[in-house]
């Protein structure tokens, strides 16, 4: 059963889904659902014996492309709509026993693309209004599946956060008349102590309002709404810096570093969405090799973070643990 | 590498239905992709930054 229910005083939609209280959690290597199916073996989700990048519909999914109806009536403030939408699962590559900061840039890029073609078909479905491409990373994160993968959800709205920087972006651009993305990059770049990396076409950056310590921002110099408006130089940029910044969270505390890596595009709601801005956010939940940064109190209940470091300080260890080659 | 040596990466996708109804999408690359001639990455410089040892990765 999934459904959306309203969530009348914050304003957003919360998605129901008992089914995936039933979800595979953390199985045995051996029948990890993500690998190729192995000659004679169990079958996995992917029936092949080998493949580069596949993408395929969750078997857990909290948005379906046909939804049942929900199971309660809506009823004055209650109310309830069926959970449309798609949730794909991307695999990264048919080896197990690896990360995304491990793969090549070379296929990286060939990720970029596989991401440019999804965001390109879900956004065209006419019950999709926010493509959101994200992976969960790390055990500490909750992920259930340890093979390099990440998800697409495919909203029937466009989901909170996503919303909150709209707004702040359109009314800056009605304000000013600038984006509110290039002119904070725009900043950073003049400021240059919290940039971690940049080519002619990608910055990184640990923010200046930094929520994690080890916040990361990767921001296209250009003015770019979605991946499909990049040109191939700019897909090779994001793939060079995306594998900087994540060999360099590996080598920060010398293991493999969690994060979670959420990529914020235009909604593709049939708007017209010229200050919307293509960039993607990464939080790593470390604020040490050995400690964690948890959503508590002031974070949770109250929606304020409490970041207990300075990015500017941030920014001069994560530098340092950049690879000099890729 | 000069421009002509740029390969954005082109693929060949294939859909599959699964039985339960769910699709599987196989992206298959017929050519190795290339790094274009854009220039590297590189760090920003700011006071009390040490890079760690180099390591090709």
């Amino acid at each position: 059963m999934s459904e959306l229910r309203w969530h009348p005083v914050l304003r957003q939609w919360v998605i129901t889904a008992t089914q995936r209280q039933d979800r595979t959690f953390l199985p045995p290597r051996e029948y990890c659902p993500l690998d190729p199916t192995k000659p004679g073996g169990f079958p996995t989700e992917l029936e092949r014996p080998s493949f580069e990048i596949a993408v395929f519909e969750n078997r857990f999914p909290s948005l379906r492309r046909e939804p049942p109806e929900p199971a309660i009536e809506p009823e004055g403030p209650f109310d309830v709509r069926p959970a449309q939408g798609v949730c794909e699962v991307v695999v990264y590559t048919p080896e197990h026993d690896t990360t995304l900061a491990q793969q090549s840039v070379e296929h990286i890029r060939r990720l970029i693309a596989v991401w440019t073609d999804r965001y390109a078909e879900l956004g065209a479905l006419p019950y999709v209004e926010y493509v959101f491409i994200f992976e969960n990373k790390g055990e500490v994160i909750g992920v259930t599946l340890h093979h390099p993968h990440g998800q697409i959800y495919a909203y029937p709205f466009v989901p909170p956060i996503a919303k909150q920087q709209l707004d702040s972006a359109r009314d800056h651009h009605s304000e000013t008349g600038r984006c509110l993305f290039c002119e904070l990059l725009e900043r950073e770049r003049e400021d240059g102590r919290r940039v971690l990396i940049e080519d002619e076409n990608f910055t990184a950056v640990i923010p200046f309002y930094a929520r994690w310590p080890y916040e990361v921002h990767v921001t296209p110099r250009r003015h770019i709404g979605a991946l499909p408006e990049m040109t191939d130089s700019e897909a090779w940029s994001l793939a060079r810096t995306l594998k900087s910044i994540l060999v360099g969270y590996d080598r920060l505390f010398g293991f493999s570093m969690p994060y979670i890596l959420a990529m914020h595009q235009a909604p593709t709601d049939g708007g017209e969405h010229l200050y919307a801005h293509l960039h993607i956010e990464l939080y790593p939940p470390h604020r040490t090799a050995t400690k964690l940064k948890y959503l508590a109190g002031s974070e949770t209940g109250a929606g304020s973070f409490i970041n207990d470091s300075l990015p500017e300080e941030k920014a001069v260890e994560l530098r340092a643990a950049l690879p000099q080659r890729l | 590498m000069d421009e002509s040596e740029r390969r954005e990466p082109s693929y060949i996708k294939e859909q599959e239905t699964k039985a339960d109804g769910r699709y599987v999408i196989y992206y298959t690359f017929t050519q190795p992709a290339t790094e274009s001639s854009v220039s590297r990455p590189e760090q920003a410089q700011a006071p009390g930054g040490e890079q760690k040892e180099g390591a090709d990765v």
